[in-house]
């Protein structure tokens, strides 16, 4: 017996001495002192327009003399030095390829991936790994013509067998992310069709093609440029085990769920010595990125000076300030939408754009979002659309409450004071990327309820069930709240919603409404497509099918050693991290 | 026993086969895997056809059922819908840390717990069993969840005695094991204590008494070994409970074991790693059940004889 209990003992023990020997983790504390480069903490002064589209053919861009000299990369700056660690609540399923990397992976593949398709600060698209590319006439062939001298991590250079490599490997029909699905079932050919240019020639037109592949599209590694020698020898498992790209840091340590540790890549493209017209290398050497799922951990580790970064809600801001930190709120990273389902029924009250009007003219935005966010909270936009996406004016801002209308309009649709209005219920999920979804319902419920007469029930699920209830119809006659990640381009949304009848969740079949959006689709040049936006916007607001009361801005906690970060709108991810600014203090 | 021991171990089997068909159809019960792989309300109809053949939900549920029976019998159980790897190797990725985990919680569970129990049983009443008694009912009655955050908040933002979060050398495991492994002490002192009074009230132990042995012998070889029978149940099933993972220690703590791979799996849908993980937690507590009562037999003669 004795022997037993001490053969357990020993092996309880044994389990803890054969465990992990990593080294303890906090790392920010011991950084060494960062010093600023030249002046790339100031706002982006690259272009700010896109190209036009036939802004050249790709033999003329060839002759621009916009290819990286091979000699022009900086000397490494042995004064560059430090460490960033930054906390994150979510990582996607934490792939790094093209073809399967999906939803939130953009958190650190936009680190570690160059992209065809560059943006600045308004969330224009910019010359990338691409310098230009071009929609043909028939608007079925996309041409991108790519930079020269471009590096991978590994070192070697980027050539267009390696861009011709990632439009063929990243677009098949059996991808697991969606829009590489998508544009995998539409794909005709993929040609090199000269020294530096590729031809992706598409079965039906598609548009939103560059907008997917530009850097500040908020999901999967859609626009990442694949290295195909380096992927071809390892394969894709041991790619996403060790990947390499051409992005501004290299994966140096990667362990699932654990971290990640990205190195400066000082042979990133982005760079003044490139003709750029900033540097978008870090001022800073690693990125020490940590998965932490608890917000009160994150708010507790900056606290404690092990982070410098975290992702945080209003709640933990005094911890957070406790530290010697501050909240910095990037601008519009998410918006909540509520759906009226099923409106195209005839048989439900909501097929009558009385009722659907009534409701959305029911509710005061402006209280539910100042309300429930504060200062992170704005009732502006609609939709998916927020003030920096494209075709946005304030025209587009939620309707203010009227009471006495949306009870006007109610008794016009035949049931005054609600009478006889079936039970609506009201369904969402407590979400991630938006803090509150349950009250955001319940405030919406109340004031159905109270302004209109109608009974509510708010109903707070899972998200896979919601969904599922949605797309079998179990949602119809009712309203549908939820977030969603704000979009600069939010064409093919809208196309999916109000432009395919036999969709996943269509929320019009009207021919009308489907033509519009499908003739703003259709539009070609971005110079023209900011307008014809604007006006399909402008006419799906007015059916109030859905309604927007606003987005709210992503909270992140600054540790003190971050002396300023300009981190851009719309987006979830470390954005412009050339801009952080590390310092002792 | 041997008899025993292959009809328990028969029973494990069948437990496990039913198990697995309740799984299968429990997680495809609770949400449609390849509408939570689809971004909102940005996506066409093929997108969806497309994401259930990939995930090959577009076969008849007997087809699946088959293919994953088949899985499982080559040890498989399919790749990761959401990672693209074999469930098993992330399962297997997890498992270190969880075992890590169990081991350094129960380990501290069971050389606190023990003593404490059987010295609140010797010195009853007394201030020493009262605080005894307190500790075990805060250590029940408190959620691991505000145990856990708190422990965070003070000995790590506040006193910055300890590190925050995540895996690492020895001070990691401090918290995380000291969390998991109160509500278990904290059991294992009133069970001991319980089941040493009843043992030290017995007449064998009274004729030990009066033939003259020691005391110290009295209570950790003759009294303690029969208190083990209950104290061996509670512990099996404690650490069959820790190997599952200890979900809302692993989350607060970023401990990335199985308990937090079984959450990830559950909230996006991962049907081979929910399976995975549930079948292989319901190994880990049948057959540390099935090690118990083999136990029993070693602690308690008659069981043996039985």
């Amino acid at each position: 017996m004795k022997l037993l209990f001490i053969g357990l003992l020993l092996t309880l023990g044994l389990m803890i001495a054969c465990g992990s020997a990593a080294p303890a983790e906090p790392t920010s504390g011991s950084a060494a002192p960062a010093k600023s480069t030249s002046g790339s903490a100031a706002p982006a002064e690259s272009p700010t327009v896109a190209p036009k589209v036939k802004q050249s053919s790709p033999a003329q861009a060839k002759a621009q003399p916009t290819a990286i000299p091979q000699s022009a990369a900086q000397p490494v700056a042995a004064e560059i030095g430090g460490t960033v660690t930054i906390m994150q609540a979510v990582w996607g399923n934490q792939l790094f390829d093209t073809r399967d990397a999906s939803a939130e992976v953009r958190r650190y593949g936009q680190l570690v991936h160059g992209f065809w398709i560059a943006n600045n600060e308004n969330m224009e698209m910019i010359p990338g790994i691409a310098e230009s590319w071009e929609l043909s006439d028939d608007g079925l062939t996309w041409t991108f013509v790519i930079r020269e001298g471009v590096k991978f991590h590994d070192g070697s250079v980027l050539t267009v067998d390696d861009a011709h490599f990632t439009m063929t490997d990243s677009f098949v029909p059996d991808a697991f992310a969606s829009k590489s699905s998508g544009f995998g079932r539409k794909r005709d050919t993929v040609e090199i069709t000269g020294p530096n240019s590729v031809a992706f020639t598409l079965k039906e037109s598609d548009t939103s093609m560059a907008n997917v592949l530009s850097e500040a599209f908020p999901s999967s590694n859609y626009g990442a440029l694949m290295p195909k020698a380096y992927l071809e020898k390892v394969g894709r498992d041991a790619y996403n085990d060790e990947p390499i790209g051409a992005g501004a840091f290299k994966v140096a340590e990667f362990k699932r769920s654990e971290k990640m540790i990205l190195e400066r890549f000082d042979d990133f493209y982005y760079q003044p010595a490139n003709g750029f017209p900033e540097d978008r290398r870090p001022n800073f050497q690693t990125i020490d990125l940590r998965l932490v799922p608890e917000s009160a951990t994150r708010a507790s580790a900056m606290e404690a000076g092990q982070a410098d970064i975290i992702e945080a809600n209003l709640e933990v801001q005094k911890q957070v300030e406790r530290g010697g930190g501050r909240i910095f709120l990037s601008p519009e990273a998410t918006y909540a939408i509520v759906e009226m389902n099923g409106c195209y029924r005839p048989e439900l009250p909501c097929s009558d754009i009385n009722v659907r009007h009534a409701m959305n003219l029911a509710i005061d935005k402006e209280l539910i979002m100042s309300e429930l966010y504060g200062d992170a909270g704005h009732a502006k936009g609609w939709d998916l659309v927020t003030p920096s996406s494209l075709g946005y004016t304030p025209g587009l801002d939620p309707l203010p409450q009227d009471i006495p209308e949306a009870q006007r309009l109610l008794a016009a649709a035949g049931f005054p004071g609600g009478e006889g209005f079936p039970k609506v219920e009201i369904h969402t999920w407590v979400a991630g990327e938006m803090p509150f979804m349950p009250e955001f319902a319940q405030l919406i419920g109340d004031m159905i309820q109270e302004n209109l007469g109608i009974e509510t029930l708010v109903k707070v699920g899972e998200s896979g069930a919601v969904k599922s209830a949605e797309r079998s119809g179990g949602l119809d006659g009712h309203l549908f709240v939820r977030p969603n990640e704000a979009r600069y381009d939010g064409g093919s949304s809208m196309k999916n919603t109000y432009g395919d009848f036999d969709g996943k969740s269509p929320l019009s079949k009207d021919p009308a409404v489907r033509d519009i959006v499908l003739d703003a689709m259709s539009v070609r040049d971005p110079a023209l497509k900011k307008g014809a936006y604007e006006e399909m916007y402008k006419v799906l607001r007015e059916q109030s099918y859905a309604f927007g009361p606003g987005y709210v801005d992503l909270p992140w906690g600054l540790g003190p050693r971050i002396a300023s970060w300009e981190a851009w709108p719309m987006n979830s991810n470390p954005t412009a991290w050339w801009t952080i600014v590390i310092e002792e203090k | 026993m041997q008899q025993y021991i292959l009809g328990r171990l028969a029973q494990g089997v069948v437990t496990l086969l039913v198990l697995s068909l309740v799984v299968f159809l429990a997680v495809r019960l609770s949400g449609d895997p390849a509408l939570f792989l689809l971004p909102e309300g940005d996506t066409s109809q093929e997108d969806y056809e497309q994401m259930k053949k990939n995930l090959g939900l577009d076969k008849p549920m007997y087809v699946q059922y088959g293919i994953f029976m088949g899985n499982l019998l080559r040890g498989q159980f399919g790749d990761s819908t959401i990672d693209r790897r074999p469930a098993r190797d992330a399962l297997f990725e997890r498992l270190p840390a969880t075992i890590q985990l169990a081991g350094a919680g129960m380990l501290l569970a069971t050389v606190l717990g023990i003593p404490l129990g059987v010295l609140s049983a010797v010195k009853r009443d007394s201030i020493f069993d009262h605080a005894a008694k307190f500790f075990a009912i805060i250590g029940m009655a408190t959620p691991q969840f505000w145990i856990a955050i708190m422990g965070i908040l003070v000995f790590g933002a506040l006193l910055k005695w300890l590190p925050t979060y995540g895996r690492g050398g020895p001070e990691h495991f401090i918290m995380p094991s000291v969390v998991i492994a109160w509500s278990i002490m904290a059991g294992m002192v009133r069970l001991g204590r319980s089941s040493m009074l009843e043992i030290l009230d017995s007449d064998y132990v009274k004729f030990a008494r009066v033939k003259g042995l020691k005391e110290r012998l009295i209570l950790w070889k003759h009294a303690l070994r029969n208190a083990m029978i209950p104290l061996l149940t509670f512990s099996g099933l404690s650490l069959a409970g820790l190997l599952n993972g200890t979900i809302v220690v692993e989350v607060v703590f970023a401990w990335p074991g199985i308990g937090r791979l079984l959450l990830e799996g559950v909230v996006r849908r991962d049907i081979p790693v929910v399976q995975a993980t549930i079948l292989a937690s319901a190994f880990f507590y049948i057959s540390l059940s099935l090690v118990v009562d083999i136990l029993y037999a070693y602690v308690d003669p008659r069981i043996r004889v039985n």
